[in-house]
């Protein structure tokens, strides 16, 4: 027998944007319909209860029981907690579901939060991100210096080693900012998202690949208390649930990207993707600003080492075991 | 819960803290009623309700688009300072009270060109009374209509932009505030130009209501060119306020910023600038600031509070279940904000009405900007349908008792039929809202 | 000629619509107001700070190229402590608007009588169980050392948060004293103070 849940579930992003704010929803569905509507997880819009931004702060004051986001938002709270929503030069969504579920990684998340009293559970992965909308081409590190760009996450802190001016806007001022040059360029999500905030109308040249974010990770976030107060039963009903938001949110991420990207040339916007000597440049800024921040916070440390250390046994896998990428996409 | 704030604002106490306490009192019921008496309450079962309101304020206080707003009263009281208005009712008077209805004119330019004055409309109102009732008195017009005129000119400043209430707007539902900007400011200076109309025709048919000024010297050069010459430089400042934003050179916060300082530099010019101003200024900005924040903050807590006890899904099912078209909800919506006009005030309706049927309507298929565009002029009549009229509360407190109540309750019905009329034309022109919006996007 | 020169202290005056009944002043109470007084006071200057950090923000965006991710994050830093402390300052001189179609007919000691039941049903109650919660929400950004969110942005969250400690202490402490005047006016007690020579 299930037990009787209500719980208000506020989400860091609206209903409205594909992949990145409709899983949680379909995941509430289904947690509806398998319990026959004993369990509800009612969603709300972001700002409705608590801000976009507040979804791990509320959860761990106990404030509310459960709320879900990205994990980059949690930067100025808790530095590890972004590793999980997003690595530069990470783990792609499906090389994150192999190491959360099967190198340790669930582990060292529910470690990472225990202190908080908070029960993080992956539930939704999206596809890589853009790398970001400019008003101007990028082609040389130069042009980077005092570029004023919104972006999240340790991603912001890597561009700010370049000399950009990043700031934390929330999405819905991006177009104006970029609009009235108080913004150079600005990342926000997938193709799709971008694409439903305009930002094509003000900016014309569409950086790619989203090296900052491989693969981005939403979670589920539950109070502790709240958590231990289930029976196995629910939690095990709540926990299917989010794995199958997780290959749900995937699928629908994969599946539209390639149409809107076509609609944004129509649109007049020029596709780019980053030259080599650009993401080289990136990359080791990466492993600067990681092994900064490795020094200060020891479970930092640990869990971008577990991530670094997959990535290497995986690599001749991934190397010889697909493909290249470039094979038979060639224009 | 509705109605028991209904009730309670009559008791005199401050909206803003009925709004807070109301929300104290029906948690305390609800968290009872679940403990001890096993009620179904949806959400709200125990005072962690609190932390989420603490985090709400604290969400207020790091919304950056609200930086704007402080920065738009203070420009707006700058300018009353100024001396500007003083100015141009002496300038216009001379040049336009010769003509029938000419002084009912000049006192709705000013307050168009008051606008700026960004819906600190206590202040506009009184300005504009005490301006010019006295003259309008002297010119025999009827008290029923100056006093209709005064206070629908001090209300056109929540309307035009730059205006604080469309910046709330656009922060309850997440639009961009420079395009509402941009959607108002064809039909706010069209009422504008309706009011004059309506001043102009009613003068010529009903003589009796506004006669001329005959003791006037001759139209001169000099005269013209003094009037312009007071004109120009608060008209520049409100184009270089708006063009900034329009152009995309500048955030309406940079906007705001620079507008104060502008309205700031213009006190100066009329010497009318002191350290005694500055800081009158000042404090006037943080009262002001201070009472929109306090029905702010009023207002989330007893949003929380309804939202917890399942009102959303209430209000938004019932809209939704309404049969008629999606035209005819849009409608019974505007109605419904008109009918709470008569009650509450613009704020709270903003806070508490907007954001329950925002997703209404744009699940509809409706132009957000359209919509809240149409909303506004809806509740910009609240300032002038009595009981609960800010308009009319302030007009009382400063006319000669010579003009009674019912003068002021008569005198407005016109202006309140003209605001009726401008939300038609806006429901049938979308185009009226949305063409600007439309021109800076190409 | 007319001359149309406005006294603006009428102005503030008509729009000010204050609970029209003067309460006496006790010892307490000027205490109190005293303190949330200063603080209002000195608060307000922050809007020009605010204005002229806002246009040096925009010129050194035109000039420079450039802008400061603390310097605007000090914006609404500046914009947050503005509003909060004014809410007491507000109190204290009672700009939050009131409906007093009907009160204004009453009798004062029936409006002193709504004014008390207000501050102590209402008004109290929810600065009381705001800062409860605040409490806990300001030490725990204390205890994680959080941060801005942005590279670059203002350290020490806990700071700004603890803004809504001081905020609702100063409006409790204006609505203790407001009470405790409103209570002198119907009961006598505790006594009148004699204004000083002022
Ligand atoms: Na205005
Ligand atoms: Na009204």
């Amino acid at each position: 027998e299930f037990d009787r849940v209500r719980w208000q579930v506020p989400m860091g992003f609206p209903s409205t944007l594909t992949a990145l704010g409709d899983t949680m929803p379909e995941v509430s569905r289904m947690v509806d319909e398998m319990s026959d509507g004993r369990v509800t997880l009612q969603t709300f819009e972001p700002g409705a209860l608590i801000p976009a931004l507040g979804a791990f702060e509320n959860v761990s004051n106990g404030n509310v029981p459960a709320a879900y986001s990205w994990m980059g938002y949690e930067w100025g709270q808790l530095p590890v907690a972004a590793l999980f929503g997003a690595t530069p030069f990470g783990l792609e969504s499906q090389e994150f579901l192999a190491w959360m579920n099967f190198h340790g990684g669930d582990e060292l998340l529910k470690e990472a939060f225990a202190p908080y009293n908070v029960y993080p559970i992956h539930c939704g992965t999206i596809s890589p991100e853009a790398a970001g909308w400019f008003r101007e081409e990028m082609d040389s590190v130069d042009k980077f210096e005092g570029l004023k760009f919104r972006a999240a996450g340790v991603g912001g802190e890597i561009m700010a080693e370049f000399g950009m001016s990043v700031t934390l806007l929330p999405g819905g001022e991006l177009y104006q900012a970029l609009e009235t040059g108080v913004l150079d360029g600005t990342e926000f999500s997938l193709p799709t998202v971008d694409e439903q905030l305009g930002f094509y109308q003000v900016a014309k040249h569409y950086y790619l690949p989203g090296w900052h974010q491989p693969s981005t990770n939403q979670f589920l976030y539950v109070n502790m208390d709240e958590w231990n107060g289930l029976n196995a039963q629910t939690q095990a009903l709540i926990e299917n649930a989010c794995m199958a938001g997780n290959a749900m949110a995937l699928a629908k991420a994969e599946a539209l990207q390639g149409a809107v990207l076509e609609s944004f040339k129509e649109k007049g916007v020029t596709l780019h993707q980053y030259p080599e000597d650009v993401l080289e440049a990136f990359e080791e800024a990466t492993d600067r600003v990681m092994a900064r921040r490795s020094e200060s916070d020891p479970m930092f440390a640990k869990v971008y080492e577990s991530m670094k250390a997959f990535q290497a046994e995986h690599r001749t896998w991934k190397h010889l075991g697909y493909l290249p990428r470039d094979w038979g996409v060639e224009d | 819960m509705l109605s028991s704030f209904i009730l309670l604002i009559f008791s005199g106490y401050p909206v803003a803290w009925i709004l807070a306490g109301i929300s104290v009192l029906f948690s305390a019921g609800s968290i009872i009623a679940y403990q001890y008496f096993d009620v179904d309450t949806y959400f709200l079962t125990d005072w962690r309700i609190f932390g989420v309101m603490v985090q709400r304020i604290y969400t207020q206080m790091t919304n950056w688009v609200l930086v704007a707003l402080p920065m738009f009263i203070f420009m707006g009281l700058m300018l009353e300072r100024s001396g500007v208005a003083e100015k141009l009712m002496k300038n216009f008077v001379e040049l336009f009270g010769r003509f029938r209805g000419g002084l009912g004119v000049a006192v709705i330019t000013i307050g168009i060109l008051l606008a700026a004055s960004t819906g600190i409309v206590g202040a506009s109102v009184v300005l504009l009374a005490m301006l010019s009732i006295p003259t309008m008195l002297e010119q025999k017009y009827s008290p029923a209509f100056a006093s209709g005129i005064v206070a629908s000119a001090g209300t056109l400043g929540i309307l035009i932009p730059p205006s604080i209430m469309l910046i709330i707007m656009a922060d309850q539902l997440s639009l961009a505030v420079g395009d509402l900007f941009m959607g108002a400011l064809i039909p706010g200076v069209m009422l504008g130009l309706m009011y004059i109309a309506y001043v102009v025709l009613a003068s010529i048919f009903v003589p009796s209501l506004a006669r001329p000024k005959t003791d006037l010297p001759p139209i001169s050069f000099k005269m013209v060119l003094s009037t312009l010459w007071a004109v120009v430089p608060s008209l520049g400042l409100i184009l270089a306020v708006l063009g900034s934003i329009f152009l995309g050179i500048a955030t309406p916060t940079e906007a705001a910023g620079v507008g104060a300082l502008g309205a700031t530099i213009l006190a100066a010019m009329n010497g009318r600038l002191n350290k005694e101003v500055l800081k009158d200024v000042s404090i006037k900005t943080s009262i002001t600031t201070a009472f929109v924040f306090g029905i702010f903050l009023g207002a989330t807590a007893f949003a929380v509070v309804m939202r917890s006890l399942g009102g959303d899904e209430f209000i938004g099912g019932m809209l939704k279940s309404i049969p008629l078209s999606p035209e005819g909800i849009v409608i019974v919506i505007l109605l419904i904000t008109f009918a709470a006009g008569f009650f509450l005030d613009w704020l709270e309706i903003s806070l508490i009405l907007l954001p329950l049927v925002g997703p209404v309507v744009s699940a509809l298929g409706f132009d957000l900007t359209w919509f809240v565009v149409l909303f506004a002029l809806a509740l910009q009549t609240s300032f002038l349908t009595p009981p609960v009229g800010f308009s009319l509360f302030y007009l009382k407190g400063v006319v000669p008792p010579s003009i009674k109540t019912t003068d002021i309750y008569k005198g407005v019905i016109p202006f309140i039929l003209i605001q009726l009329l401008a939300v038609a034309m806006v429901f049938y022109w979308k185009d009226l809202v949305l063409w600007l919006p439309g021109v800076r996007y190409g | 000629m007319a001359e149309y020169n406005v006294d603006l202290n009428k102005v503030e005056e008509a729009v000010a619509h204050k609970a029209a009944v003067e309460y006496p002043r006790t010892l307490v109470s000027d205490v109190l107001e005293g303190t949330v007084e200063f603080f209002g006071k000195y608060t307000s200057l922050l809007w020009i700070a605010l204005m002229l950090l806002i246009v040096a923000n925009v010129l050194m965006r035109y000039t420079l190229g450039t802008n400061f991710i603390a310097l605007e994050e000090l914006q609404w830093h500046l914009y947050a402590v503005g509003f909060m402390v004014g809410l007491s300052y507000c109190v204290l001189h009672d700009g939050h608007v009131r409906v007093d179609v009907l009160a204004e007919h009453w009798h004062p000691r029936t409006r002193a009588v709504v004014e008390i039941i207000g501050l102590v049903v209402l008004f109290l109650p929810f600065c009381y169980f705001i800062l409860s919660y605040a409490w806990p929400f300001v030490e725990r950004s204390y205890r994680i050392n959080e941060v801005s969110a942005a590279p670059g942005g203002l350290p020490m969250r806990w700071l700004i948060k603890s803004v809504i400690l001081l905020a609702f202490t100063l409006m409790a402490m204006a609505a203790v004293a407001r009470l405790i005047r409103a209570f002198s006016f119907l009961t006598g007690f505790p006594r009148e103070r004699k204004p000083s020579s002022k």
